[in-house]
Formats: structure tokens, sequence, C-alpha cells
């Protein structure tokens, strides 16, 4: 018998240690038949320091070590004698190990305690053992401990995935591989009584379960648990039921697709819709896509109508997309797409209006008119566009309250739209008025129309001469012809005579040289009126070179032409064109006559007036005579108002 | 005369062949409540118990747990009923419990 060592001053715990070492070395001693009830009696007595003490003993290196004791007893011990195992762990889980797969060990329920006690996340391969023992003390230790280790191994598979790259897939180290293999044990091999918690697990695992549990709906689908699972869908957490339901519903067998949308048919709170929208937006597999999208009546959007407002921003978008992409009656995928024109988001307004677009709004424009009304300002942008697009009846109307919008953008956008039609009108209408309402209402447009000249270009580019004549006259009115140059000098060339008498009448050619080229051409013009108006093109260059050119057209054949030629040769400084004036001023030809008192009129060089005095003093001809009269009238009048 | 000689060797073969019965019988429980009384003892003492404290641990020994009399010293429970069990004071109770266990 040792005798008592009991340190002098020493607390009154590790007096007490000190004594029951003593005592459980004095047991130790007995005979292993003797020995081995006192050390069960203290492993099962609820006292931290007799069962850690006892522990201590019957672990410690020696021929006494009885470590498959220490197991057996697992299940009494509490947290002080636990702590005193952990150093033994891998022994003790390795003896455990033994007795759980050894068979219907009489004290295995230790066992199971402490591999669920003590085990990492591969011990479900043991603990999955126990959930099918008839002792019901032990597969429910079992079952809770299996739990465990699934609702350990789902947030740790979670993490790597989140963690995962393609460079770096999230993969399974051992312990995982023995709980993702003791899953699918659970899985087939589950009681009835333990389906619903089961289902529990697979709800926290999401998705990542569903190779197991696809066997296990395929194999046997009217087992408990699969019924369990498929009401748990209905019922369970919104965000795992949806990508459960997702994933079948893009699954490959039409049996897991009924199930998936027998449950999108019939579960309709928010959350679930939301989570489903979200997830079918997530979808990217060519295949899942396909598979969402080619359903005619699209299962999924029955729960989502009624959560599109709570989707976030990039979802929703998705969704517009792929719901513009379904298969399915144009009108009813409107409807569908109309639903995310109450989105909150501005963006996701827009995208809904521009997929509306490209579906060409088939079912009416009503929706879009509305968010033109109160919509933001990306989304009105977009419906303006649509409206502009597809509804010209009703442009004007809808488009006109958007003048007076605050957005810049908006606003040139309705601006330009309702003036096309104004400008589409003031074309239409351009025959019937006279010069100065032409010249008023040009003006007018062009001051409220930034794009008014793109449109005159527009029409100087129109197949119909008719149009192009109109669009000359218009840059006439406007003096636009040095911004639309370019266009102009295209029709210099233009086949219609008239057209290119206009052009040639309008446009400065100065500097071009294409321009002077076609002006040349258009001086043999078989059109008199294009010969006479390159003449005043060429007079309005003022260049001296340019007399050569001029001074053969005073022998042309038309008595405006030759006039134009001797006003634009006097404007040029060429000295002859004064006696040019004065031989026509004295033409047998009436209506040279006539040419050469307009002319004389417009450039009055030197004792002209003595010369049309002279002249009407002579002059046979009474249009001739009332031409002088009207030129000298108006030389007297601006005689008299000038200082 | 027979009868007179025979009595004292016919008492004395009843006594052996009684012996020879009982004996073998007893004494193993003897030896066995002496082997434990003695390791109670060595114990007590090892703990720091005193002689009257000693001999309420052998009682309690007997009385709760007379198949493993030494448990006394490793579950602390069977002290919870030992001043109803023993008839001992809850004072001499307390400081064996004490000794034995902290």
């Amino acid at each position: 018998m040792p005798s008592p060592r009991r340190p002098k001053g020493g607390d009154r715990h590790s007096t007490t240690t000190v004594s029951l070492a003593d005592t459980f070395a004095y047991l130790q001693g007995l005979p292993p038949a003797r020995c081995e009830p006192y050390f069960a009696a203290a492993l099962q007595e609820e006292h931290p320091v007799v069962q850690a003490s006892a522990v201590k003993w019957l672990l410690q290196p020696g021929a006494n070590r009885r470590p498959d004791l220490v197991v057996d007893h697992f299940a009494a011990f509490g947290t002080a004698a636990q702590q005193v195992l952990l150093p033994y762990r891998d022994e003790l889980l390795g003896v455990a190990r033994v007795k759980i797969v050894g068979g219907r060990d009489v004290r295995r329920l230790g066992a199971f305690q402490l591999v669920a006690a003590l085990g990492d996340v591969g011990s479900a391969d043991l603990l999955v053992v126990g959930i099918t023992d008839p002792n019901v003390m032990v597969a429910d230790v079992a079952f809770a401990g299996l739990v465990e280790r699934f609702r350990q191994y789902a947030k740790a598979r979670k993490e790597a995935l989140a963690r995962a790259t393609p460079d770096a897939p999230a993969t399974r180290n051992a312990a995982q591989e023995a709980a993702w293999q003791a899953l699918g044990t659970a899985l087939r091999s589950c009681p009835d009584e333990r389906a619903e918690a089961l289902c529990e697990v697979m709800f926290e695992f999401g998705p990542l379960v569903m190779p197991h549990l696809r066997g296990v709906l395929l194999s046997r689908p009217t087992a408990t648990l699969c019924r369990a699972f498929v009401r748990s869908l209905g019922v369970g957490p919104a965000t795992a039921a949806a990508q459960f339901v997702v994933q079948l519903v893009v699954d490959r067998d039409p049996n897991l697709q009924r199930i998936g949308q027998q449950v999108l048919r019939d579960r309709r709170d928010p959350d679930f819709g939301r989570e489903v929208g979200r997830e079918i937006a997530a979808v990217r597999d060519e295949r899942a896509t396909t598979a969402i999208r080619n359903p005619r009546e699209v299962p999924w959007w029955g729960p989502v109508q009624h959560a599109v407002a709570e989707l976030d921003a990039d979802c929703a978008r998705r969704l517009v997309g792929i719901l513009g992409e379904v298969r399915g009656e144009p009108q009813q995928r409107q409807a569908w797409i109309e639903t995310f024109l109450r989105h909150p988001d501005g963006d996701v307004q827009a995208t809904a209006v521009k997929a509306l677009h490209a579906l060409g709004c088939p079912g009416g424009t009503d929706a879009v008119a509305a968010l033109l009304r109160d919509g933001s300002v990306v989304a009105q942008r977009a419906a303006a566009q649509l409206v502009a697009a597809l509804a010209p009846g009703q442009r004007v109307a809808l488009l006109t309250p958007l003048l007076g919008s605050n957005d810049r953008e908006l606003r040139q956008l309705a601006v330009r739209e309702v003036s096309k039609i104004s400008f589409a009108r003031y074309l239409d209408r351009f025959d019937t008025m006279d010069e100065a309402s032409r010249a008023v209402a040009a003006k007018a447009l062009a001051k409220i129309d930034a794009q008014m000249l793109d449109r005159i270009a527009e029409e100087i580019g129109a197949l119909d001469p008719e149009r192009r004549l109109k669009a000359l006259r218009i840059v006439d009115v406007l003096d636009a012809e040095k911004d639309l140059r370019q266009p102009l000098l295209e029709l210099l060339d233009d086949p219609d005579r008239r057209v290119r008498a206009t052009a040639i009448r309008i446009v400065e050619v100065s500097g071009s040289y294409e321009g002077v080229k076609v002006l040349l051409a258009a001086l043999s013009d078989p059109d008199r009126r294009v010969r006479a108006n390159a003449v005043e093109a060429f007079e309005e260059l003022a260049d001296p070179r340019c007399v050569q050119v001029l001074v053969p057209l005073l022998r042309d054949r038309d008595n405006r032409v030759r006039a134009n030629a001797a006003k634009a040769l006097w404007h040029l400084g060429w000295p002859e064109a004064r006696s040019a004036m004065l031989d026509m001023l004295h033409s047998g030809d009436e209506l040279a006559r006539l040419s050469a008192v307009w002319v004389i009129g417009a450039v009055r060089f030197p004792d002209a007036k003595a010369a049309l005095e002279a002249r009407e003093a002579v002059e046979p001809a009474g249009r001739v005579r009332a031409k002088i009269r009207e030129v000298l009238c108006a030389w007297s009048n601006a005689a008299e108002v000038l200082p | 005369m027979i009868a007179a000689v025979e009595w004292p060797a016919l008492v004395s073969l009843v006594v052996v062949l009684l012996a020879a019965v009982v004996v073998p019988i007893l004494w193993p429980r003897l030896a066995a409540w002496q082997r434990d009384r003695r390791q109670c003892f060595e114990l007590a003492r090892g703990s720091g118990l005193d002689a009257g404290e000693t001999r309420v641990v052998w009682r309690l020994a007997r009385l709760a747990t007379p198949q493993l009399p030494l448990a006394v010293f490793v579950r602390p429970s069977l002290w919870d009923v030992a001043v109803a069990r023993t008839g001992a004071s809850p004072a001499i109770v307390d400081a064996i419990r004490t000794k034995l266990f902290g």
C-alpha cells in the first residue's frame, strides 16, 4: 500500500488528485478480474476528478492499459474526462472503429459516442453504420453525430467551392471523401423515422447533394426519404429549395423535371420566388439554359413573377434576357417582360424596354407608354426610342410631354422625333407655301430641331429628284450651304438638270478641285439654267484666272448665259466686259437687249445711265423700254435714299 | 457399553464431517472478507483516514457495495447516503469525503 503523499500547504484539489492517484495505483495492483470493476465504477461515476484520474490510469503506458474500457464507458464521461482523452484521440478512435465494424458489441454505444464526440468529418463512415442499429440509443447517437459531420462537411465544401477557381478546383480530402460516401450510404439506407431529419441536412448541403439524391429519387421514388424530400421542397428553406428545384427542372431525366415543375406550380411564397429567380439567373450551362428556355409554359415564371421587384438588378436583367429568348407566344412573352417595367431599378426597366423593343411589342405599347410618364430617366430614354420605332401613330402624343424633360438626352430625343414629323409635314406642304412662309417655317424648324441639317442631307440623298430639289431650296432658305457643302457638291453632277442648276447656284466651290471640275463641265451643259448658274458660281469664286473660262460664254446661244458671263467678267475685272454689255444692248435680238438692260442695271458701270437713256430713246421694244425705265427708276430711288 | 464407548467418536466424526462441509464453504468467504477488510483498511490509511473514519468506511463498504467494497474509494456518490446507511455523524462523513475526493 502506498503511503499517503499529501503535500503540506497544497491545495485541496491537488491533495485529492494525489490521493485518488494512489488509490488507482493500489487498485491496479489487484488481479485484473478484481481491478476492472473498480475502474468501471470510477469511469461511470459522475465526478470529473474521479473520471479523469481513472482515465489517466487506464491510458498510461504499461501492461495494464485498457483503452477499450475507456471507450466502453465513454457515454458516462464529462467534459473533464473528455479533455484527458484528447491526446489519445486517434488510438481511441481506432479502438472504437474495431468495436463498431466488428459487429454488435454490447457496449457499442460508448464507441459511437466517442466517435461522435472526437471524430472528424471522416468519421461519418463509422457513424453511418449505426443509423440502422436496433438499439435506439445507438441509432440516435450515430445519427446525431452523422448529421453534425454532414453539416461540417457541407459548410467546408461550400467554402471550398466559393474559393475554387478553374486553375484550383475544389477537391475533397480523404476525410471529406469518406463523409461524401457516408452521405450516399445514409441516403440509401435512411430509416423512415429519420427521413425528415436527413432532409434538413440535405437542405444545408443544397444542390451539392444532388448526385447522391438523384440516384435515390430515380431508384426509390416512393421511399419515405424521397417523399419527405419532395414535401420539404414545398415548405423548406427558400434558398435551398429553390436551388434543388432549379436543379431538378434542368435535369436530364423527365421524372425529376416533373418533380421540380410540380413544386414550381405549387409553391408561391415570395422568398421562394426570389430565390428561384436568382437561381435561374445564375444558370450558365448551355444545356441547362436551353432547358430553362424551351418549355412553352415556362414553369419557373410562376413563383418568380411575384418577386420580380425583390430581385437584384443583375438577376432581373438576366431574367429579362432569358424571357426574351424563351419559346412561346410573343404576346405572352411581352406580358412576362412587362412585369420588369415595375422593377425599382432604372437599368432593369431599360433592359425590359429594350427586350420589348426587340420583341416588337406585339401586344401594344401601353405599358411602355406608362413608363414614359413615371419611369426612371434611363428607362424613359429606352421607352422613347421604342415608341419612336414601334409606335409611329402615337409618337407625337407620347413624346411631346418629354420636350420639357429635365434630362437633356431625353429632351433631344423627343425634339428630334417630334421635329422629324414636323419636318416631314413641312416637306409635304412645301410646294403649297410661298417663299416667305417657306423661309419662316424652315428657320423656325431649324431653331427647335438640331437634327434639321441631317434631315436635309437625308433628303438631298433621296432618289426622288423632287425631294432633292426641295431640299436644295430649303438649304438656300436657311443659308446652310457651308454646313451641307459635301452633299451639295455631289448634286453638282446630279442627273436631274433642275437639281444640277440649283446646286450650282447654291454651292460654294472655292477650294474644291472636284467642285471646279464639275462647274467647268456645267459651262457646257445643254441646259441654259445650268450654264447660267455655273457662270454665277465662277463669279462667286472671284478668281481672275476664271476670265479665260468665261469669255467664250459671251458668245453663248442663250442671252441669260451671255448676260451672266458679262456680269461675271465685269466683277472679275475684265475690261472688255463693258463693251460686251453695250454690244448686247444694241443687239438685234430683243431678249438679248432685255438681258443687257438687266446686267447693266446689276453692274452699273460708269456712264451706264447715259447708255441706257440713249438706248431708251431708240428702243423699239416696249418690254425693253419698260425694263430700262425700271432700272433707271431704281437707281434714282437708291440715290435719294443714300446720303 | 458400545454405545457408551462410541458416543465421543461419533460426535467427533459428526464434527469432522460438519467441518468438512462447512469450512470449505465459509473459508473463502471469510478469506475474502478478511482480504477486503485488509485492503480497505490499507487504502483508508493510505488516504490519511484515522481509525474511527476507517471503521466508517468499512461499514459503508459492507452495506453499500458488498460485492465491490473498495468502490467506496472511487465512487463519491456512495457517500451521499453514508450518514443514513452507517449511522455516522455528518461531520465524520464530510471529513472522510473530503479526504478521499476533495
